[in-house]
């Protein structure tokens, strides 16, 4: 090889370096940053309720019964022998024999007698994360005016659940969806959408949206692709004591500042106006702060007392939010009273806020779905 | 280019010239002891249509009989609601060498520009392609569906314009049905099988989507329209009224088109084909406004006395990036509670807000609230421009309305397998 070729690929090398490095991807694969937790049981019909408080105490995960007497009620025995199964897999397991339902909602399972009933259809597990596909609709057109054959579009309705300690705050997108029928022929997807909920961090919904050609398939083979999705990596707690004496304050939150703009007497009530200026807040987090978790009163003794302070509403004011908190410190039934300084009650803002993500990517594969008809 | 080969004219509205005399003995007929006798020459009145209105006028100033003011003031009402559901006639004879050129003549005879939606449209609609149309005393929406046909370019009626479309269209007829100025047809049909894949079950739906199209000066008070589905049969002809919604309300699109969906309850026996619906358009044409105007928004609060109330554009705070206007609207007694009802949707049409550069600002609603004699209303005003500040407001607020009641029929439509 000459001297002149080799210079060439030594060119060519350093001018592929840059770019290789900027195509390095800002997302990990979920496995490789978060591990599933393992759990190995050997029950043997065992009562429901002794089966999941066995659960809890290997796995060191809570769920909520609901009431708390729900599985004293089932006569079940429960029979279950696994070992370093994720969470999620012997969970589902557990209700299922017990004839109880899990459900998911914000960063809390629950165990009830209803439940969310769509946990029983598709489900893929994979270590931290589950995937249930609820809903296959199929929709005929015809569009008069337009074409004349009718349109056929399969939508598949997914759901994406992690465990606790793993909390997913939203997809962003569903990329690379391959899909075939039963007679092998590829579809590819009209649109892929995530939805966006608003409250709870676990639970993400989004669509696959295929087209139908011919009417002569019956199922889909295989669905597969991989949603993008930012998960929270830390949280930190912002705290104005005595929110109501502190009208004209700035508080400091990391750089991003929270200013008690207004504090306004409304009958039995206090309207509050808090000026936030983004600094190095997350955007996730800046453009949630009406359905992040919500701020609360940490010297409230009880959970109802705490849910004192709601953000109510948000408003875009240039680069910064203006939140408009109503803080009810006592019944909104008992009569209304005049106010001054000194009759304000004592009350503390703490507020649990996201300060950091990361972005994962979690791949799904869905088989054997069939076409309505 | 050619100058077109065409004869171009538009005929008058060939309204039956009645003599004042004759409306003066119909006016005393509605005196008359025998009720068929008064209802006759009421009916007499609306018949004799726009020549009888000064008659009727000067009657209604004299007139102190109950039944003859009511029956003036219904025939009048009557006159004025079908005068404006009359056509547009379009007499057009001729050659155009562009679509562009077809589409502006015509657009022209309802006072609408016409604009091309993107350079892919605009090329389209200004190839040379020659266009021959014939039309002799054709209603305007007929002879707009038929340019439509004959051009291969495709349109969309909005409120201020005639806009020329990029996808042309294609070959399928759209069952319609033409009330002179409105037009009513169907858009699609969708047959929707959901299972739950938890439980198995599978449901079906079926859903005609149904379309209203108006001539430009037809205004429908907001949410005032419904379709009322009478007849309804299947490819058999067996009637499957019973599976179907009858009244269903319509909602506005854009400019003169307004749209609905008929819902059936089952799909369980859903039709291969609908060979028949037949019901009534029914809703509220706007037939009066008022303009209410502020020269300078910068010194509010301001009052504007009309003769529906009185209207106090309150304040204009900025908020962000976009600006909130506060209105407060006062309603006389002769103020139609429905407008009242209805007036923050209305003022799509209506409400024009322009910038300290004369430039028109967007207006959304953001906050309507009612009481017994009043209306508040707030508005978010916006620009691209964010130095734009809310300079002028002309507002054309809808004052009187007409109830109307268009038949119609749709026949064979395909349904999707």
């Amino acid at each position: 090889m000459s001297v002149r070729y080799l210079a060439a690929i030594v060119v060519l090398g350093l001018l592929a370096t840059p770019i290789a490095t900027a195509d390095v991807p800002t997302t990990q694969p979920i496995s490789q940053v978060v591990k599933p937790t393992l759990v190995t049981l050997d029950l043997d019909k065992v009562a429901a309720k002794d089966a999941f408080a066995e659960l809890q105490k290997r796995s060191k995960i809570k769920v909520n019964i609901v009431p708390p007497d729900l599985l004293a009620r089932s006569d079940t025995p429960i029979t279950l022998k696994v070992k370093n199964r994720p969470w999620l897999e012997v969970m589902l397991e557990l209700c299922d024999q017990a004839g109880v339902y899990p459900s998911n909602y914000g960063n809390n399972w629950n165990i009830t007698q209803q439940g969310d009933r769509r946990l029983k259809a598709r489900r893929v597990i994979d270590g931290p994360t589950m995937i249930v596909c609820h809903n296959a609709t199929t929709d005929s057109e015809i569009r008069f005016g337009d074409a004349a054959k009718t349109v056929r579009t399969l939508t598949l309705q997914s759901m994406l659940f992690t465990e606790p300690g793993s909390p997913v705050s939203g997809i962003s997108t569903v990329t690379d969806v391959v899909a075939t029928d039963d007679l092998g022929r590829e579809l590819k997807p009209v649109s892929t959408e995530p939805a966006i909920f608003s409250a709870g961090y676990e639970r993400r919904d989004f669509t696959i949206a295929l087209p139908l050609p011919d009417a002569d398939a019956t199922s889909i083979k295989r669905v597969s692709g991989k949603l993008l999705a930012a998960m929270l990596a830390e949280s930190a707690e912002l705290k104005i004591p005595d929110l109501l004496r502190k009208q004209g304050d700035t508080i400091t939150f990391r750089s991003a500042t929270f200013t008690v703009s207004e504090v306004r007497s409304v009958g039995n009530w206090y309207q509050v106006e808090l000026e936030v200026s983004r600094g190095d807040l997350p955007l996730e987090t800046f453009q949630r702060l009406r359905t992040n978790m919500p701020p609360f009163d940490p010297r409230a003794e009880n959970e109802k007392q705490a849910g004192i302070i709601r953000v109510n509403q948000v408003q875009t004011r240039g680069e910064d939010q203006v939140l408009t908190l109503t803080v009810r410190p006592q019944n909104i039934g008992a009569p209304a009273q005049p106010k001054d300084e000194a009759d304000k009650p004592v009350i503390d803002l703490a507020w649990t806020l996201p300060v950091s993500y990361r972005h994962v990517e979690i791949p799904f594969e869905l088989t054997d779905l069939p076409i309505p008809r | 280019m050619k100058w077109p080969l065409f004869i171009f004219a538009l005929t008058t509205l060939a309204v039956a010239q009645t003599a004042q005399p004759e409306a003066e003995q119909f006016i005393r007929d509605l005196t008359a002891t025998d009720w068929a006798k008064r209802q006759q020459a009421e009916d007499s009145l609306v018949g004799a249509g726009a020549p009888a209105i000064d008659a009727i006028n000067a009657a209604l100033a004299t007139s102190t009989d109950f039944e003859q003011r009511d029956r003036l003031q219904s025939a009048l009402a009557r006159i004025g609601r079908e005068q404006l559901l009359i056509a547009t006639p379009v007499t057009v004879n001729g050659r155009f060498e562009r679509p562009l050129d077809a589409y502006t003549a015509l657009a022209r005879l309802v006072d609408l520009p016409t604009k091309c939606e993107n350079p892919d449209a605009e090329a389209r609609a200004t190839a040379a392609v020659p266009v021959d149309l014939d039309f002799t005393d054709k209603p305007w929406l007929e002879a707009l569906t038929e340019t439509v046909a004959r051009t291969n370019v495709n349109i969309r009626l909005e409120d201020e314009k005639l806009t020329l479309l990029r996808v042309p269209p294609a070959a399928i007829r759209r069952p319609t049905h033409f009330a002179g100025a409105i037009s009513i047809s169907a858009d699609n049909a969708r047959r929707r099988q959901a299972t739950d894949l938890a439980s198995g079950n599978t449901t079906s739906s079926l859903q005609v989507r149904l379309a209203a199209m108006c001539e430009p000066k037809i205004k429908f008070r907001a949410e005032s329209m419904r379709l009322m589905v009478s007849k309804l049969l299947d490819q058999n002809g067996e009637s499957i009224l019973g599976d179907a919604q009858r009244v269903v309300p319509m909602q506005r699109e854009s400019g003169g088109r307004y749209t609905c969906t008929l819902n059936f309850n089952t799909a369980k026996n859903a039709p291969t084909a609908i060979s028949l619906i037949e019901g009534d358009l029914v809703g509220e044409i706007i037939t009066r406004t008022i303009e209410a105007r502020v020269e300078d928004l910068t010194a509010l609060p301001q009052t504007l006395e009309t003769p529906a109330g009185t209207i106090e554009i309150s304040s204009l705070v900025r908020t962000g990036k976009n600006w909130s206007l506060a209105v407060q609207i006062s309603r006389e007694t002769n103020f139609h509670q429905s407008l009242a009802n209805g007036l923050a949707t209305d003022t799509r049409d209506g409400l024009h807000i322009v910038d300290q550069f004369g430039e028109p600002m967007r207006v959304n609603l953001t906050a309507q609230s009612m009481a017994q004699a009043t209306v508040d209303v707030t508005f978010t005003l916006s620009s691209t421009n964010s130095d734009a500040q809310p300079a002028k407001l002309l507002w054309n607020i809808a004052s009187q309305s007409r109830d109307i009641r268009i038949p119609f029929v749709l026949r064979d439509l395909p349904m999707p397998n």
